[in-house]
């Protein structure tokens, strides 16, 4: 059990097999291969320690915590069999197409909607493309429609622009309508 | 407590809260990290158009800083035109943006250079004779357009070639999907008849083409055309979905014009014709701009028209091989500079071509 091998690494039995993940607050996570591997990151490293991956030991996520990453996981479980996203753009604005969510993925954002960023930080470092996107975009929403001063109120951001910065912005931005 | 009030706030609801309770606001609602990484926030503001994203500039002095950097990176303005050219007066460069529809707004170069990583134009024109500078001007920008239109008025050699050349090189710092090469008819068949060279500058877009026939060119008319005609039907390999041709006219001339491109189209070249249409522009002078400009807008304005509108006077034309000509006068503006459509119906199959007929008093 101690060793697995890495040219069993992605056959289905070993999705099924379960994985010890710590998380920076010291908490362990037993957690499904097939599962955790929704996760890029995570896969990289089933992937790179191959041989001398220790199932039982565990993997440790220096950069998540606890809490969030229960919500990262329920996330995984959800996906753990979903086709990768494709992120597309206009091609001539550049602007990102929006996904269309499930009522699984609307009601998991309601859910958790207090902590967008820590998820958008937590599935930016995890490598998980669908709930990075699909975070970024309930953000974007968010901040749609906003102006700055909702923005900064909504986010707890500090407004440290003097008057003569944001007039200047306001002068280069002649197209904008605020 | 926190999954209670999770559940209450709705999108409509929060806003309201966080003014009421600011201790509500910093355990619920998500404070911005303070390192946010630079990607992160790129890829939220990829969601939003141009205007939101420069109004996030506002929020606060990090967010500020990743955009202004990140510039390139992020949503684009679109609008609808930008044109270059020279300016007759002044023999100066003029630069004219048009948004929305306004009027086009005059702006400098400057400007522009400042402005151009985050604007795009559905149209890009660069004026008669203005390549050479601008490959200066451009060299460190790329412009993203959709499309695109060179010209010269040039009937030499030695200046349609070089300007062939500016406007391949500047091909790299355009991103544009249509290519509109104004040409005098001598550099058009030369592009077309050496397709190694055409290769060389024009393959990798659509291109779009104007062959424009002088009218002090001694050449008479239906030998200009029939070679015209002669170059299309070998180009078949080359990629155009418009190919333009200008002819100088006398009024009188017109008709036989006319009857000799549907002459064309049903005996020689509608087989294996390339094209869907060809348009006709009638003008005074090839670069008189705003005859130009009088041209294109009311050709826009045309296409939408209904043409059974009793505007128009119809001349009808049925040839003996069943093709009919319908030809379409303006009644308003007959001696002004005025339009018409040209129908060539076939009535075996109900084919129909429509060939977009421009016409201005020519003196």
């Amino acid at each position: 059990m101690a060793t697995e091998s890495a040219n069993g690494v992605s056959s289905p039995e070993l999705n099924e097999r379960d994985v010890v993940i710590t998380t920076n607050d010291n908490r362990n996570f037993t957690v499904k291969i097939g599962v955790a591997r929704v996760s890029k990151t995570i896969n990289n490293m089933i992937q790179d320690l191959g041989e001398s991956l220790d199932l039982s030991s565990g993997i440790p996520l220096p950069n998540v915590d606890g809490p969030i990453f229960e919500k990262v996981l329920e996330w995984c479980e959800e996906h753990k069999n979903a086709p990768e996203i494709k992120v597309e753009q206009d091609p001539h604005t550049r602007e990102r197409k929006w996904f269309t969510m499930t009522e699984w993925e609307e009601e998991y954002f309601r859910k958790f909607l207090s902590h967008l960023w820590d998820l958008a930080m937590a599935a930016n470092y995890l490598e998980i493309p669908s709930l990075y996107y699909y975070t970024c975009q309930k953000l974007a929403e968010r901040i749609k429609g906003r102006t700055p001063e909702q923005i900064r109120e909504m986010f707890g951001i500090e407004d440290d622009l003097t008057e003569e910065e944001k007039a200047e912005i306001r002068r280069t931005n002649v197209w904008c309508t605020y | 407590m926190g999954a209670v009030l999770d559940k209450f706030l709705g999108d409509d609801l929060y806003t309201s809260i966080i003014k009421k309770q600011s201790v509500l606001r910093l355990e619920y609602l998500g404070i911005a990290p303070e390192y946010l990484p630079s990607e992160v926030l790129t890829d939220i503001l990829n969601y939003l158009n141009r205007n939101e994203v420069e109004k996030c500039q506002l929020v606060c002095r990090r967010w500020d800083r990743v955009i202004d950097y990140s510039a390139r990176g992020l949503p684009l303005r679109l609008l609808p035109k930008l044109t270059i050219s020279l300016d007759n007066r002044k023999n100066t460069m003029a630069y004219k943006i048009k948004k929305d529809d306004d009027m086009e707004e005059i702006v400098n170069p400057t400007f522009i250079l400042e402005k151009m990583p985050m604007l795009i134009f559905e149209k890009i024109v660069l004026g008669p004779d203005s390549l050479s500078s601008l490959e200066e001007i451009f060299s460190t920008q790329q412009i993203p357009g959709v499309f695109c239109r060179f010209g010269t008025t040039s009937q030499r050699d030695s200046e349609y070639l070089p300007l062939v050349h500016n406007a391949s090189k500047l091909l790299k710092y355009l991103s544009i999907k249509t290519l509109n090469l104004a040409l005098p008819m001598k550099a058009f068949i030369y592009l077309l008849t050496d397709p190694s060279l055409f290769q060389q500058y024009c393959l990798p877009i659509e291109l779009n083409i104007r062959a424009f026939f002088p009218y002090s060119t001694p050449v008479p008319i239906p030998q200009r055309m029939n070679s015209f005609f002669h170059v299309l039907g070998i180009s078949h390999d080359i990629q155009m979905h418009k190919c333009f041709l200008y002819l100088a006219l006398c009024d009188y001339k017109v008709m036989d014009v006319c009857e000799r491109l549907f002459h064309a189209f049903c005996h020689e070249w509608y087989s294996g014709f390339p094209f869907k249409a060809i348009v006709f522009e009638f003008r005074n002078h090839w670069n008189r701009a705003p005859i130009k400009r009088f041209l294109i807008q009311n050709r826009l304005e045309h296409r939408s028209e209904n043409h059974n509108d009793s505007r128009f006077d119809v001349y009808e034309k049925i040839r003996d091989d069943g093709w009919t000509l319908n030809i379409y006068l303006d009644k308003v503006i007959k001696l002004r500079p005025t339009f018409s459509d040209f129908h060539f119906l076939n009535h075996d199959n109900e084919k129909v071509i429509n060939v977009m007929f421009t016409e201005c008093a020519l003196q």
